[in-house]
This record gives structure tokens, C-alpha cells and sequence, in this order.
């Protein structure tokens, strides 16, 4: 194709959309990269500023600095603990929740569920029904309100379903025909064929866990039960509160404030990093999961 | 791959009920776990609106309180502190209807045209990254950037655009044009990704056929993929139209500050405040129940309207 003659108008798309390509991945990529050469850079070196490309002065001592803070250690493990199991939990749910209502013949009160499950979706009590919900079933304050309540999403469940019916129904069949049960052959057959849809479900579950800052600032007070993001949210405003007093007394700036603006690049790129080293494993199959989901959906 | 028949279109004898066999208390098995999850969850908390037509106290049951009718909703339209998060909302969400929506659409067609297939895959990968970092790492990253001494304001003063550094984040007219940069800077890139899928929709032989007929590329993109997307892009809007009434609380929160909390806070954020940190847990009910309905009533109308219109809708 790239072959034949270009006419001008080619070349005009060509070069509008290189230009439109090249300016989306600096944009996405700039912001995370910049943070990244403050946080590696050493930080009385950074008050200087003027850095953009690459750190002046390479040092881990920043990350080494907020690894010794136990509280970052101890909200890391709690967000950790709080993804793994609420992904695996949420999954469990998930799964033969879709491939039972992929049997649409056979499943009776169907069209009940199918309703509940809408309505769930569309319409919700709003925040202080469920608040009181939480307190009712003595929820607020321990480890279970991260884990128990948002593990079935409508949204997910429906890419799980698209995905199990597009699956060939034969080798179902065959099972079935040596007698294997439902269960069977849900965790024998269907699961490990729904690799792809099962690792875009994991994502998108365990990104809204690690990312989640709302109910540990909102249904927690134990500080044992501070995760990552709300600490880091934390820091932020403090950030933001000191600045703006800051810049209220005339930018009198001292070096302990600074040396804890450097620790929150740090933070930052502590909290980002699990969800990007794993993100190329699993863009793949995001981009298929989310194809397949949302054509068929 | 089809070999169940298509639904019984007459109901009665031919349509028997499935049996309660194994397989069948089996497959109930399966559904119910998820199924009572969203029940507690998500059902029961709706019930819980009725709050919103008492004066609900703390403690004992959900009746705890005196019934106070439609108060709380006749309060609301005097409140001004309720008008202003309202204002705040809309003007939000509209911008973002603005700006926002159409911005995965022209990039995911831009995409498409662009040369260089690694590279174009690789900040295609790139841009859906913002999706899954959490707005606290988002604010925080703007926040950076356009901080007093962050790299746009040293850009702006070394070309001599401006004398002192912009004070951004504290200056309320601002705010408004940093949530929608925010928003799409967040959200354009995994936006995009729905239309891609259209696109990769549209068949060959269409295409071929444009080209045979001598369509320049400028044409084939308006005469023929946006067509083809023009379904998706009615559902997505009709999905967008629906949110008016929600701007989100995350943003609300995190890039708003005292100096733009006038212009910042949105109903989300007022309903929250109002609720979880002064207990005043009937008017913030009353609130959310006047948003959802909203919500809701605008969903459906765009969904007639559409419907209607094209063939495209949401249900």
C-alpha cells in the first residue's frame, strides 16, 4: 500500500496524524517520566530545578528514604493484601456468576437476575444509605469493607459473559457427554480457555483496589488500615496546604519542605509502579477483552 | 456455534420451565454468590432512600426519625450552597461534553490514518496508561506540572509570556479549563479504545470499494468510518448525556482546594461533605435521590430520543 503513489492529500493525513501520534505519547508519557527523574535525582540537587530530560545527580536514596517509613511500608502491605484478595474474591464471584447466565435456556429466573443486576447499574441508594448499610453490618473500620462490597460489578460481568459466549461449545459438549458436571467443567474447560478475559477482569479489579483511597479515608480510622493511595492522597494535601500557607508568607521556602516535595515524587512513583510493570503484560489482553466486550455488550 | 434455538416466541405449551435437576440447582448455585453480593450491596442501599423524607437520627432501625414529607427537597432549592454545587456539576459535565467526548473519537480516527504501525501501537499502549493510575496520582502529576516553579509556568516565564509564574490551582477561573485538560489527559486514550473496535468493524470490501471509486483519504474517513461508528458514538453520547448530573467526586476533591472551592465543588462532593463529615445524613440523602432520579430521567429520555432518531440505544 505504502507503496503507491502518495497524492497530496496522503500526505497531509500522513503527516496531520504522525504529528497527532507523536504529541499523544509525549503528552501521556511526559507527566510520569518527569516524576520519575526527580524521584531518582538527588534532592538538594533538585531544588535547583531546570530538570526535564534525564536526573543530573542519580540516586536511590529517595525511594531507600520513604521504604523506611513505616507507614508507607505498612500501607503498601494493607493495599497489596487488599488487591490480591479482593481481585481473587471478586473473580470467584464472578466467573460462575457469567457462565451460568451464559445458559440463557437453562437457567431459570434469568430474566430476574438479568433485571436485579440492571438496576444495580442504573440506580443507587447513594452514599449515606450505603454508609449505614456498612455500619449496620459492622463493616466500617476493618479489613472486609475494602473486600466485600464492590466485588460484582454489572459492567465486568457482562465482557465476561461476551467473552464465555463466543467460546466453542463442543468442547463443552464433549465433557458433559463423559459426565462431567457444570462445576467440572466450568474450572477444567471454560476457565482456562477464558485466560484473556479473566486477566482484563483481574486488571481492572485489582487497579480499582490499589487505586481506591475513598473508603479507607471515608469507612476507616485504624491507621493499620491505611492504604497506599490515601496516604499518598494525604501527602498531597499537605503538600498543598503548606504550599499554599507557603505562598501566602512570600515564598519563603526552607529545605525540609522541599526535601519532602522530592519524597512524594518518590511516593508517586512507588504507588504507579506495580500497576505499570504489570500493565504490559496485560495490555494485550485488555484491548482484546474490552474489543470482544464491547462489540457484543 | 449456535445449537440452542432462538428464544420460543409463543409462550405456553412449547415453553416448558427447566427442571430443578442437578444441572439446574447447580447453575443456581453458581448465579447466587454474585447475585445476593449486589443484592446487599447495591438493592438493599436503595431501600435507604427513604431517609430522604425523614428526620433521620443515629441509631436504632432505619424508621428512627420523624417523617417529614417532601421538606428536605422544598430545602434544596433555597439552599444555596446546593444551587452553587449544582451549577458546578453541570458546568463540568458540560464542559466535558464539549471538549471531552468528541476527543477519543478524533484520536482514535486519527490513529487509525497515522503511518508508523510500532510506533502507533506503542503510544496507542501509552495513552490508555492514564486510565489506570488513580486520581491521586493524576492531581498530583498536574499538580507538578503546573506547579509555581513546575515546567509549564518556567516555560511560560523564560519565553516571556508572562512576568510572574500563573498561580494555577488558586486561581478559581482556571479551574473549570484544568479539569477538562485533567479529564482528558486521563480519559481520551481508553476512550478511544470502544471506537477503535468500530473501526476495526468497518468490512474490507466497503473500504476497497471507496478507494476503487477514487475516495481521497479525507473522504473516506468522513463518507465512510464515521458512519460506521456513528452507532457507537450515539450510545457513548447518550451514556454521557446521562451524566450530567455526575461529576466526579475524585476530581472534585483532589484538584480542588480552598482558593477554588467556590467554583470546584460538585454535588458529589457537597453530598459527602454534608453526610459523612456533619451527619446531616437526610438532606445529603435527599440530594442523592434528586440526582439519580435526574440521572436516570435523562438516560431514558436520550435514550428515546435516539431510538427515535437512529437505531442506535442503549436498551
Amino acid at each position: 500500500m505504502g507503496k503507491l503513489r502518495l497524492t497530496g492529500e496522503d500526505v497531509a493525513m500522513n503527516a496531520i496524524s504522525a504529528l497527532a501520534v507523536m504529541a499523544v505519547f509525549v503528552v501521556t508519557l511526559y507527566p510520569v517520566w518527569y516524576c520519575l527523574i526527580y524521584a531518582l535525582n538527588d534532592n538538594v540537587d533538585s531544588i535547583k530545578g531546570d530538570l526535564y530530560i534525564l536526573p543530573r545527580v542519580f540516586t536511590l536514596e529517595n525511594f531507600k528514604t520513604i521504604f523506611r517509613n513505616v507507614n508507607v511500608i505498612c500501607s503498601y502491605g494493607v493495599s497489596a493484601a487488599r488487591t490480591l484478595l479482593g481481585t481473587l474474591y471478586s473473580l470467584a464471584l464472578m466467573m460462575p456468576a457469567a457462565y451460568a447466565l451464559t445458559k440463557r435456556g437453562k437457567l431459570r429466573f434469568y430474566k430476574f437476575y438479568t433485571a436485579v443486576f440492571i438496576v444495580s447499574m442504573y440506580f443507587s441508594g447513594g452514599i449515606i444509605p450505603f454508609y449505614l448499610l456498612l455500619m449496620n453490618m459492622r463493616l466500617l473500620n476493618t479489613f472486609w469493607v475494602y473486600i466485600l462490597p464492590g466485588a460484582v460489578g454489572y459492567f465486568n460481568l457482562l465482557l465476561i459473559m461476551a467473552f464465555l459466549r463466543e467460546l466453542p461449545s463442543a468442547l463443552e459438549d464433549s465433557a458433559m457427554i463423559d459426565g462431567a458436571n457444570v462445576f467440572q467443567i466450568l474450572i477444567m474447560v471454560v476457565t482456562p480457555l477464558s485466560k484473556p478475559v479473566i486477566a482484563t477482569i483481574a486488571m481492572f479489579v485489582a487497579v480499582g483496589h490499589w487505586n481506591d483511597w475513598f473508603s479507607t479515608a471515608y469507612y476507616t480510622t485504624d491507621p493499620n488500615l491505611m492504604t497506599i493511595s490515601t496516604y499518598l492522597t494525604k501527602l498531597v494535601q499537605e503538600e498543598q496546604a503548606k504550599a499554599s500557607m507557603q505562598s501566602l508568607a512570600q515564598n519563603t521556602v526552607t529545605k525540609q519542605m522541599l526535601a519532602a516535595d522530592m519524597l512524594k515524587y518518590a511516593c508517586l512513583i512507588a504507588t504507579i509502579a506495580p500497576i505499570v510493570m504489570v500493565y504490559p503484560f496485560v495490555q494485550k489482553f485488555l484491548v482484546q477483552g474490552m474489543m470482544v466486550g464491547s462489540i457484543k455488550a | 456455534m449456535e445449537n440452542r434455538r432462538p428464544r420460543a416466541k409463543k409462550r405456553g405449551l412449547t415453553d416448558r420451565p427447566p427442571r430443578f435437576d442437578r444441572e439446574q440447582i447447580s447453575l443456581q448455585v453458581m448465579v447466587l454468590p454474585a447475585f445476593l453480593s449486589v443484592v446487599v450491596f447495591s438493592v438493599i442501599p436503595i431501600s435507604g432512600v427513604i431517609i430522604s423524607f425523614m428526620d433521620y437520627k443515629l441509631g436504632g432501625g432505619l424508621f428512627n426519625g420523624q417523617w417529614v414529607g417532601l421538606k428536605h427537597f422544598a430545602d434544596m432549592f433555597s439552599d444555596k450552597l446546593f444551587l452553587r454545587a449544582l451549577r458546578n456539576t453541570v458546568v463540568i459535565s458540560f464542559l466535558d461534553m464539549v471538549f471531552c467526548f468528541p476527543a477519543p473519537i478524533i484520536l482514535a480516527l486519527l490513529f487509525n490514518e497515522a503511518p508508523f504501525k510500532r510506533f502507533k501501537r506503542l503510544a496507542q499502549t501509552g495513552s490508555y496508561l492514564p486510565h489506570f493510575l488513580s486520581y491521586v496520582v493524576v492531581a498530583a502529576f498536574w499538580k507538578i506540572i503546573l506547579d509555581n516553579k513546575g515546567i509549564v509556568n518556567n516555560f511560560l516565564l523564560s519565553a516571556g509570556i508572562v512576568n510572574a509564574p500563573v498561580e494555577f490551582w488558586t486561581t478559581p477561573k482556571y479551574y473549570w479549563p484544568l479539569t477538562v485538560i485533567v479529564s482528558l489527559w486521563k480519559n481520551a486514550g481508553w476512550g478511544a479504545i470502544i471506537y477503535f473496535a468500530a473501526i476495526t468493524n468497518v468490512s474490507a470490501e466497503v473500504y476497497e470499494a471507496a478507494i476503487v471509486d477514487g475516495a481521497g483519504r479525507f473522504r473516506r474517513v468522513f463518507s465512510i468510518l464515521l458512519p460506521a461508528i456513528m452507532g457507537t458514538i450515539v450510545v457513548m453520547g447518550i451514556m454521557r448525556l446521562a451524566g450530567l448530573f455526575n461529576a466526579s467526586f475524585d476530581q472534585s476533591y483532589l484538584l480542588g482546594n480552598v482558593f477554588n472551592r467556590d467554583v470546584s465543588y460538585v454535588i458529589s462532593y457537597y453530598t459527602i461533605e454534608l453526610g459523612l463529615r456533619r451527619m446531616n445524613f437526610s438532606y445529603s440523602t435527599a440530594i442523592n435521590l434528586f440526582q439519580s432520579t435526574a440521572s436516570l430521567i435523562l438516560l431514558i429520555a436520550a435514550n428515546t430520543y435516539a431510538k427515535r432518531k437512529s437505531d442506535a440505544s442503549i436498551f
